[in-house]
C-alpha cells in the first residue's frame, strides 16, 4: 500500500464525526499525519512531523489545549475497535492482550482497557478505552543512504535505535527490499512478530508473520538458511538472549530497537547487551523523520561499555569473556 | 426440524472456524456460503448483511421466534473475544436446542393425533348411524 492508501485505510476505521473532523484540515497537515489518537472523552488528538494538533471539526487546529475539538465517546472508540479488528475482535486477542491491533495488512494501532489477568498473565481486554492509529509509511529509498554507508562493502549486523516515531519500521521495511533484490539478492527473513514489516517488498525476502522472534528466527535459520535475520523492536530480554545465540551461528542480523539516545544505549539491559556481546558492527541512530541519521562503529561502543562497566565488574546479559569471544568470532566480519 | 438443524450445525461451523481458525467473519463468510446450505445463497458483501438477507426472509415451515435468535446471534457477532464468541454460540445453541426439542414434542403430540383420527372418526359414523 502506499502512503495515500495507508491513510486512507486508518481513516476508514474511524466513526463518521471524527473522520470528518480530520478530512477537512489542511492536507499538508493531514499527509503528515502519522498518528491519529482517541481517548474516550478527552479530545481528538493528531500527531505527525508537525508535532501536535487537535482538530476543531470545522477544517481548523489548534495546538493548544482545545475548546472546540471533537471528543470521541466510549462508544465511538469501540466502534473503532470493531473496524481496526474488521468486526472481529476475536480473530485479534493475541494482539488486543499485547496491547495493539495490526490493521489493514501491517499497520499498527495501540489499544488500552481494562485487562483481565489469570496467572499473571493478560487474558483479556475489556473496556478499551484509547486507541492509537499508527499511520504507516512505506518511503522506498529511506534507507538508500544507510545502505550504501553500512552494507556496500557487505553484510554488517547492525542495531537501527531511536525513539518512537523516529522510522526505525520505516528504515527497517526499506533495508529488507534493498538487500533482497537487485545486486545484493541477499536471503532475507523478517521475524515479524508484530506484523508491521509484511508490506516490505523485495525479491529474495521470507517473512515469518505473527511469530514469536524467538521462534521466527529460529525457524527461518533452521529451514531458510537465511544470509541475514531482520528483526523490529527487541524488547525483552528473551528476544535478546535468542538473537545473542543466532548470532554464534554465522547469520547477520539487522535489528531495531527503542533507545531515545547514545547515552541509552549503556542503560537500557537489552542494548546494553547488544553493545556488550560485541558482535555488532553498526549502531545507527535515527534522530527522526527528516533528519540525517547517525551511524557508529560498534567496536567503539564495545570498548567504551567495558570501560564503563565491564571493568568494575557489572555484567549485563553478556554473562562472561568466553561467550563474548564467541559472539565477536560469529559476528564480526 | 430440518431448518432448525440445519441452523445447529451453522453454529457449531461457525464456533469452529472463529475459536480454531481465528477466522475474521469476511472470510467466515466465503466458508458458509460453500459448506452450509442455509448460507449457500446469502446475498450480500458483508458478514451482516448476508446473515440478515438469509435469516430475515420469510421461510415457510419456520418459526418466526427461530428466526429471531439467529438474527439476534449475527448481530452481536465479531463484538468481543474468543471466550465471549464462545459464549454467544453456546447461548444461541442452547435456545435453538430447546426449539428443536419442543418442535419434536408437537410432532409427536400431532403424529399421536393423526393416528387417533381414523379411530374418532370410526366412532363418530357409527354413533351417527345408530
Amino acid at each position: 500500500m502506499n502512503e495515500n492508501e495507508n491513510l486512507s485505510a486508518a481513516l476508514a476505521c474511524l466513526p463518521e464525526r471524527l473522520r470528518r473532523a480530520i478530512v477537512l484540515l489542511p492536507t499538508e497537515i493531514v499527509e503528515t499525519t502519522l498518528e491519529i489518537r482517541l481517548r474516550a472523552g478527552l479530545p481528538l488528538m493528531l500527531c505527525g512531523a508537525y508535532g501536535l494538533c487537535f482538530p476543531d471539526g470545522n477544517g481548523k487546529f489548534s495546538r493548544l489545549f482545545p475548546d472546540k475539538t471533537p471528543t470521541p465517546t466510549a462508544e465511538e472508540v469501540a466502534q473503532t475497535v470493531q473496524a481496526l479488528t474488521d468486526h472481529s475482535v476475536y480473530s485479534h486477542t493475541d494482539e488486543l492482550n499485547s496491547g495493539y491491533v495490526t490493521y489493514a495488512d501491517g499497520m499498527r494501532a495501540g489499544v488500552a482497557g481494562r485487562a483481565g489477568t489469570q496467572d499473571g498473565r493478560i487474558r483479556s481486554v475489556r473496556e478499551i478505552r484509547s486507541v492509537n492509529i499508527r499511520i504507516a509509511k512505506n518511503v522506498d529509498g529511506a534507507a538508500k543512504y544507510l545502505s550504501r554507508k553500512v552494507f556496500s562493502d557487505g553484510l554488517k549486523n547492525t542495531v537501527l535505535f531511536g525513539a518512537p516515531l523516529s522510522g526505525k519500521t520505516t528504515m527497517l521495511k526499506d533495508i529488507a527490499r534493498i538487500l533482497s533484490s537487485y545486486p545484493y539478492y541477499y536471503r532475507v527473513a523478517v521475524a515479524d512478530e508484530r506484523r508491521e514489516l509484511s508490506a516490505a517488498r523485495g525479491v529474495n525476502i521470507d517473512f515469518f508473520t505473527g511469530y514469536p522472534k524467538k521462534d521466527g528466527i529460529e525457524f527461518a535459520m533452521r529451514s531458510f538458511s537465511p544470509d541475514v535475520i531482520l528483526c523490529d523492536e527487541l524488547g525483552t530480554e528473551e528476544d535478546c538472549r535468542e538473537v545473542l545465540r543466532a548470532l554464534g551461528c554465522g547469520v547477520r542480523f539487522v535489528l531495531s530497537v527503542h533507545c531515545g539516545s547514545r547515552r541509552e544505549l549503556f542503560t537500557r539491559p537489552v542494548c546494553r547487551a547488544l553493545v556488550e556481546c560485541g558482535a555488532f558492527d553498526r549502531f545507527v541512530f535515527l534522530p527522526g523523520v527528516g533528519k540525517e541519521c547517525e551511524i557508529f562503529d560498534g567496536k567503539e561502543l564495545y570498548d567504551e561499555a567495558v570501560r564503563l562497566y565491564h571493568d568494575r565488574g557489572v555484567l549485563s546479559l553478556v554473562r562472561n569473556d568466553a561467550q563474548r569471544q564467541v559472539f565477536t568470532a560469529g559476528g564480526v566480519s | 426440524m430440518e431448518f432448525l438443524d440445519a441452523a445447529l450445525e451453522l453454529i457449531g461451523l461457525m464456533e469452529t472456524r472463529m475459536t480454531c481458525f481465528l477466522e475474521p467473519l469476511d472470510s467466515l463468510l466465503r466458508v458458509l456460503r460453500s459448506e452450509s446450505p442455509l448460507m449457500k445463497n446469502a446475498a450480500g458483501d458483508s458478514f451482516f448483511a448476508a446473515w440478515r438477507s438469509v435469516f430475515s426472509a420469510e421461510r415457510s415451515g419456520v418459526r418466526e421466534s427461530d428466526r429471531r435468535i439467529l438474527l439476534a446471534f449475527g448481530d452481536s457477532l465479531g463484538d468481543t473475544d474468543i471466550d465471549g464468541q464462545k459464549a454467544l454460540c453456546e447461548s444461541a445453541r442452547e435456545r435453538l436446542r430447546a426449539a428443536l426439542e419442543n418442535a419434536r414434542e408437537e410432532k409427536q403430540r400431532f403424529a399421536r393425533l393423526g393416528a387417533l383420527l381414523p379411530v374418532f372418526a370410526g366412532a363418530a359414523v357409527i354413533i351417527l348411524l345408530i
